[in-house]
């Protein structure tokens, strides 16, 4: 027999680093369903052609690092996968692509890589190719208009409820018709319900803590209920402004995602309740629709400090309680 | 209140069969490797020695043996040397492990400071932290501990030496814990076993030979975590081997010469709880228990502190209480360095420390920048390594932090002894007064 000497322990958990990508993977599908049957194909094409910008620009990244071709390294496809969904149905193809590039290169490999990157990649990508393309981002097509895979949109173009709601005024939507995803918005953002069986899918696969998208969402409406923009009431505020925009999405694939959040339980619900603060800030008083994106950069700045002045606190109430 | 437990890892524990069934024993491996101090050691090639007598000061030999060498090992730190001795029962009858007959002393007779001067003169050691029994229950008298506990917490999978010796020799381990109680004045005392184990054949009894059984359940680790307050304060833990030993010791005079321990994996045909010489090496044991499928990794130990050998003349020793077989090596290595962040490791630490940050400091360098991580709080359970989906060695992280911390203390230590000592303050303002008049 060839005795083999590795260290401590010798066994391990089944999940391994693929099998939690593949769950958010799995998670995006029904939305790409969705997608499809509101819009058609377009958006599926999309999705592919994220993905694949999203995957050469990994390996075009890696090589340039000198680490080799790198071809089994598929993390950067759910970022691709994110920023087209989050995108309208109707935007040119080369819009989420340079937001993927500009992800995987600048804000993914640069900063270090798969193990490094202190920014959520997906938020940083979004954020670049809405800031850099507004007037594309922003407007959506109705749903059910079927749209052709290339060439131009003829289709009429209207804002979504967000936009409304940064007006001061009410979406005359209805808030079933809403929770269902049949009204313009981004297009793997509207449906709320699937949206919800996403959320529950990644929590019962223990991808994502349920404590983060809950404080997100908590802390999101009491803002909308303490402080709403709309006339039509607080509990109005609270249902539009949950089910307006990214913000349901958002609290499920970005804010949740553990890779540049911090570690530690309470540090996450400081992270996921300022993020909530945050975003509604920008919702109020930003140029953009944009809210969630950057409030998310900004509070990925703070992961490691969070973690680590909370840890400090907890050892010195730990050292104070055993001298007392 | 009770404390609150925090983190930790559920893991599934496979203690059938061996739990089950009956414990064997080894009677005689070819040859036995004894730990001895070089200093005190001194044999001629091809020396005789006879069963239960000493070889040197605290090590007995198991069975009639001749002295055929010294050698050191690999995995362990090779400064320790082993006497390697011939087994040479071709010439006399196979004298029994197991006590027989009438007891050569009264339990009665038997007072607190004999059970202590018998333990130290049989040099009888807790299997769970190596330690010396006499020196527990010399140091649990003089604290005036009042509660005392037979250990035989398992809380690593395939291992089950403790409950299944708590649970198959109750009556030897009762006594030896009644020996115990009296030589360090307790009053009460109860056996501890973790009963968070899902697939036993036999359930786990509450009162056994008149033990009560106090069950412990929760995540591993528990031996670590949970068990520290039954082995501080006015409460003392001693290992249910040892007591078994104690036993044998103060009835028949018979020094510690076997351990238990758990045979054990997915690559052994008869898994079972074992009583095997103490030196006894992994080759003898894997014989007697059989092999189906070629292991690609057998430890000491569990699967989670256990330490790996490629050596199958490894011998037991006192502390050893498995022996498992691993078909597929999951081991960590410092080779898969690639952290995704996910943390994991930070969840489940039961510490609540954050291996995260520590390996980022460490890799960085920044060692004394990491020190308000409190990496010293580190108690090595492996759970971390565990849950990691990338394999990496968090633990050997932590060890690394430990011994960088070590060498900059040193090195503080032996600059300020280097430091040029001052001088008085009369004497310098001589100095510059020479000075300045020259």
């Amino acid at each position: 027999m060839q005795l083999t000497a590795k260290n401590r322990p010798y066994i391990r958990e089944s999940s391994s680093m693929s099998a939690i990508s593949w769950d958010f993977t799995i998670a995006m599908l029904p939305l790409m369903i969705m997608s499809y049957y509101y819009y058609g194909a377009r958006p599926l094409v999309m999705s592919l052609f994220c993905a694949a910008s999203a995957h050469i620009a990994s390996i075009l990244c890696s090589l340039l690092r000198g680490k080799g071709l790198v071809l089994k390294d598929i993390s950067s496809l759910n970022c691709g996968l994110m920023i087209s969904l989050m995108m309208p149905a109707a935007v040119p193809y080369y819009v989420p692509i340079v937001g993927t590039v500009f992800a995987v290169c600048v804000v993914k490999h640069t900063l270090g890589g798969l193990s490094n990157n202190p920014f959520n990649v997906t938020a940083a990508g979004f954020c670049f190719a809405s800031l850099t393309y507004p007037q594309m981002v922003f407007l959506y097509t109705l749903p059910l208009e079927k749209l052709p895979l290339f060439g131009d949109i003829t289709a009429k173009m209207v804002e979504s409820p967000a936009y409304t709601l940064k007006l001061g005024g009410m979406p005359n939507f209805d808030p079933l018709e809403m929770l269902l995803g049949n009204y313009p918005g981004p297009m793997g953002a509207t449906n709320i319900l699937v949206l919800l069986t996403c959320l529950l899918f990644l929590v019962l696969r223990r991808a994502v803590r349920w404590y983060v998208p809950a404080t997100f969402m908590a802390t999101a409406a009491a803002i909308a209920f303490l402080f709403p923009r709309i006339s039509g009431g607080r509990i109005d505020s609270v249902i539009f402004e949950m089910l307006s925009g990214t913000l349901l999405f958002g609290a499920i694939f970005l804010v949740s995602s553990p890779y540049s959040a911090p570690k530690t339980k309470l540090a996450q619900v400081v992270y996921a309740a300022g993020c909530a603060v945050l975003t509604m800030g920008f919702r109020y008083f930003g140029a953009y629709e944009l809210g969630l994106c950057p409030a998310l950069l900004i509070m990925n700045a703070f992961s490691h400090t969070l973690d680590r002045e909370i840890f400090r606190l907890r050892m010195y109430l730990k050292n104070r309680r055993v001298q007392a | 209140m009770p404390k609150r437990v925090y983190g930790g890892v559920e893991l599934d524990q496979y203690k059938e069969p061996t739990f089950s069934r009956e414990i064997r024993r080894l009677d005689k491996p070819e040859k036995v490797y004894l730990p001895i101090d070089k200093e005190q050691f001194s044999m001629r090639y091809r020396q005789r020695v006879h069963q239960n007598q000493p070889v040197c000061p605290g090590v007995y030999a198991p069975l009639e043996v001749r002295f055929t060498g010294l050698q050191t090992f690999a995995h362990l730190d090779t400064s320790r040397q082993f006497a390697v001795f011939e087994t040479a029962y071709e010439d006399i009858e196979d004298a029994p492990l197991a006590p027989i007959g009438r007891p050569k002393r009264e339990y009665d007779a038997i007072s607190g400071e004999d059970v202590i001067e018998i333990a130290k003169k049989m040099a009888i050691i807790d299997e769970y932290d190596g330690q010396y029994l006499y020196q527990k229950l010399q140091r649990a008298k003089e604290a005036g501990v009042t509660v005392l506990y037979a250990n035989a917490i398992d809380d690593e999978p395939y291992v089950s030496a403790g409950m299944g010796v708590l649970y198959k020799m109750p009556h030897e381990v009762g006594i030896g814990l009644e020996f115990a109680c009296r030589a360090v004045g307790a009053k009460e005392s109860y056996a501890l076993v973790y009963a968070n184990v899902g697939d036993l054949d036999t359930p786990l009894k509450g009162s056994l030979s008149g033990m009560k059984v106090k069950k412990l359940y929760g995540n591993y680790p528990v031996y670590k975590r949970q068990a520290v307050q039954y082995r501080s304060g006015q409460n003392e833990m001693i290992g249910v081997c040892a007591l078994v030993h104690l036993y044998r010791a103060c009835r028949d005079d018979i020094p510690q010469t076997t351990c238990f321990i758990t045979v054990g994996g997915s690559c052994v045909a008869n898994p079972c709880n074992m009583e095997v010489p103490i030196g006894t090496p992994v080759y003898d044991i894997m014989e007697k228990a059989g092999l189906i499928k070629n292991p690609q990794v057998i430890t000491l130990g569990g699967p989670m502190t256990g330490v790996a050998i490629t050596d199958l003349d490894v011998p037991v020793e006192a502390t050893t209480r498995a022996v498992i077989t691993y078909e597929e090596n999951m081991g960590a290595s410092l080779e898969h360095d690639d952290c995704i962040g996910c943390g994991r490791c930070v969840q489940v630490c039961p510490r609540r420390l954050m291996p995260y940050y520590i390996r980022k400091y460490v890799k960085a360098g920044k060692t004394e920048e990491c020190m308000h991580l409190h990496a010293e709080r580190c108690i090595e359970c492996a759970c971390c390594s565990f849950i990691c989906p990338m394999g990496i060695d968090l633990v050997a992280y932590v060890q690394r932090y430990s011994q960088e911390l070590k060498a900059i203390e040193e090195a503080q230590k032996s600059r300020a002894q280097e430091a040029p000592q001052p001088q008085n303050a009369g004497e310098n303002t001589q100095t510059e007064e020479e000075n300045s008049c020259s």
